[in-house]
């Protein structure tokens, strides 16, 4: 079964159209924003609230939570876990 | 490395304690009339005044002579001190004060509240700082994308007004320049106040204005294409003490002319989110330069943008 960082990684790249990247390279803590990591910034985190909305039914409403859910893969995929509905959370 | 702002100071504390001072004695005409001298003073005798001013007159006034350059610049300096004078005067004085002419305000109201979410994309036109006042008077919750401290513009009509005022407002400098926060808003129907003449430092995109190529902010377009909210451009004019004009122009409400059979909405409007975003952003953001084009051939001297719009760089929005 595909994790849902894995799950995460695979929208991302291929939602905001990142190439010529291969999603094992890009381990679960490095940082979403900034350098050293993906190296997203306030646009792509536009895209990234829509995706969450989409296909998790999660919306990132208070900014503390929101802050640190979008620092890695890892962190975004907890806050998924943490605020999906009920009933729709499955077992990645 | 990032392009300078250096916007007409006006004296700095000093200088805008003397206009708020005059503001309250006496009132908005003589505040004008002292304008009138400190103007012609920064126009003949702070070369960094002129240089700041000098690119988007190149553009608007391509050719003129030096004489008539000294006579533009005090023009345009002469009509940025007056908004600076009307933004102090809203909060001084009060709103009611002045009249303005909103001819669209119910349209726009009724447009706020069919839930798709609106995006008002303002420009640093005539008073746009005191036409915030009327934003507040939209029927659903306004978050307003703000640069609060600029030394250099003096203190904002809300802070001399000494209340809240009745939006929500967040800051360039907030977490993702606060576009998680505007995203979720639009996306709940709420409206989105966004400048559309400034990037403050974030992603642009260059697209052609006034006869060169300018960089304009993308978030708004971005915003519009993900969420599909409505755009829609506000333009605000001095028309005369103590009055000013609101205008606004969809631009979102038409399919883009080379694709008239675009996907519509439930609610009847052209889907944005159908068109590959990049296309979308392009057009869009061509809709709002030509508008601005047309406004600023129209009121030259109420547009201000005191950097090197059309260079390279972007801005920061600080000094």
């Amino acid at each position: 079964m595909v994790s849902l960082e894995q799950e995460l990684k695979e929208m991302l790249l291929r939602e905001l159209k990142i190439e010529d990247v291969d999603p094992e390279d890009l381990w679960d803590d490095a940082p979403l924003f900034g350098e050293g990591g993906w190296g997203l910034d306030s646009l792509d985190a536009v895209e990234i609230v829509v995706l969450l909305q989409k296909h998790y039914q999660v919306e990132i409403k208070n900014m503390e939570e929101g802050r640190a859910a979008f620092t890695s893969i890892h962190t975004l995929a907890d806050y998924i876990r943490a605020h999906r509905p009920i009933g729709q959370f499955k077992d990645n | 490395m990032t392009a300078k702002l250096s916007r007409p100071d006006y004296g700095g504390n000093l200088g805008h304690a003397f206009f708020y001072a005059v503001l309250k004695l006496f009132g908005l005409r003589p505040a004008y009339f002292c304008l009138a001298f400190v103007a012609t003073y920064y126009a003949l005798c702070r070369p960094s005044v002129r240089r700041s001013a000098r690119p988007y007159l190149d553009h608007r006034f391509p050719g003129q002579s030096p004489l008539r350059r000294l006579w533009a610049t005090i023009r345009y300096l002469y009509s940025f001190g007056q908004v600076l004078i009307d933004q102090a005067a809203v909060g001084i004085l009060g709103p009611e004060r002045f009249e303005m002419d909103f001819p669209d305000e119910e349209k726009l109201k009724v447009r706020a509240q069919e839930g798709r979410g609106l995006l008002l994309l303002g420009s640093h036109i005539g008073p746009w700082q005191a036409a915030m006042t009327s934003f507040g008077r939209i029927p659903i919750p306004v978050h307003v994308l703000f640069r609060l401290y600029d030394h250099e513009r003096g203190r904002h009509f809300f802070e001399l007004a000494e209340k809240r005022p009745d939006f929500h407002i967040l800051f360039p400098e907030d977490f993702l320049g606060g576009l998680v926060e505007l995203t979720n808003a639009l996306s709940s129907g709420e409206c989105v106040v966004l400048m559309g003449d400034r990037t403050f430092g974030a992603r642009g995109q260059r697209a052609p204005f006034l006869g060169g190529e300018a960089t304009f902010p993308i978030a708004p377009y971005r915003l519009v294409c993900v969420t599909g909210a409505d755009l829609v451009m506000v333009l605000t004019t001095r028309t005369g003490p103590y009055r000013y004009r609101i205008e606004q122009f969809c631009l979102t409400d038409d399919p883009p002319e080379d694709v008239p059979d675009l996907p519509r909405t439930p609610s009847g409007k052209p889907d944005w989110r159908a068109l590959g975003r990049q296309r979308a952003q392009d057009i869009l953001l061509r809709r709002y330069g030509a508008q601005l084009e047309r406004h600023v051939a129209a009121h030259p001297f109420q547009w201000f943008n005191f950097f090197d719009f059309w260079g390279e760089e972007t801005d920061t929005g600080k000094d």
